[in-house]
């Protein structure tokens, strides 16, 4: 299967990918967490 | 195939994004579970899952427009169930528990704030708050900035002064935004900040919590405050 580039995407919230940066430790770090569930990220270092 | 969870809804949530792009690349569509009153938005979980900056703004993207119409339990980043039955049974486990925090979080979203100190405005604010400081400084400088000895003395205590200033402004930004919220909550400390403060303000009070916001850039000129919201509530789901 041919898959379109989807590099548009990111680019098309300016706004919010600023904010972004700003809030990585809330994404990463806050928010519902689900015993039962795998958490992929904790694996990954953040620094 | 495991499923990546972005947030838990009601089933009554009257617009949830389905289909929108959701992580990956190409991204996964968006579906959604529904199991009794609760719906959840996951996709397809995709192999390697990393939190690269794509994959976190489409976690962020998913979950803001889903909060756009109806509340909605932001999930942490990277939340995957084995399997769709997995998640609907969690669901089904605790369907009160997460009716009673979408209920609490109705209507409500998450402004965070992070405070600094604009290093030369700070500086005349310590000074003239202290007489005794400020003629320090200013023997020194006559004296052509003193011996070696003095100008140590007088950085220490302008430090001390300044971090003093630095827990004082802390507790006002603190206090002066409780007023506008409905709830506040300490983010991790890092360095460079002197408050990385969350806020749970109602939707219909945004205008007023930015308002007091610019209010106390106004006030205190030697504050820097970068404010990020609306949010989904990551801070107040728990």
């Amino acid at each position: 299967m041919t898959v379109v580039p989807a590099q548009q995407q990111q680019q098309g919230r300016g706004g919010g990918s600023s904010g972004l940066y700003d809030v990585l430790e809330l994404i990463l770090d806050r928010g519902l967490v689900i015993d039962a569930f795998v958490r992929v990220s904790s694996s990954v270092s953040r620094s | 195939m495991s499923t990546y969870v972005y947030g838990i809804a009601r089933s009554s949530h009257p617009s949830l994004p389905d289909k929108a792009d959701g992580i990956g690349d190409p991204p996964r569509p968006v579906r959604v579970i529904r199991q009794g009153q609760l719906a959840a938005l996951v996709s397809d979980a995709p192999d390697n899952l990393r939190p690269k900056r794509r994959d976190l703004l489409a976690h962020q993207n998913v979950l803001r427009q889903a909060g756009e119409a109806g509340s909605v339990l932001p999930l942490r980043f990277g939340g995957v169930s084995p399997d769709d039955e997995t998640l609907a049974a969690v669901l089904a486990e605790r369907e009160e528990h997460y009716l009673e925090r979408l209920g609490a979080l109705d209507g409500k979203v998450e402004y965070n704030v992070k405070a600094s100190h604009d290093e030369e405005s700070v500086l005349h604010r310590v000074l003239a708050d202290d007489p005794e400081l400020r003629s320090l400084a200013e023997a020194n400088r006559t004296a052509g900035g003193g011996t070696h000895e003095q100008k140590i003395q007088l950085g220490e205590r302008i430090a001390a002064a300044v971090q003093q200033r630095e827990a004082r402004d802390g507790d006002l930004v603190r206090a002066t935004l409780e007023g506008v919220c409905e709830e506040a909550s300490a983010g991790p400390q890092s360095v460079g900040w002197l408050a990385n403060l969350s806020f749970l303000v109602n939707r219909e009070r945004s205008a007023d919590f930015v308002n007091a916001v610019d209010a106390l850039r106004v006030e205190q000129p030697h504050l820097v405050l970068t404010v990020t919201g609306p949010l989904p509530p990551y801070s107040f789901v728990e």
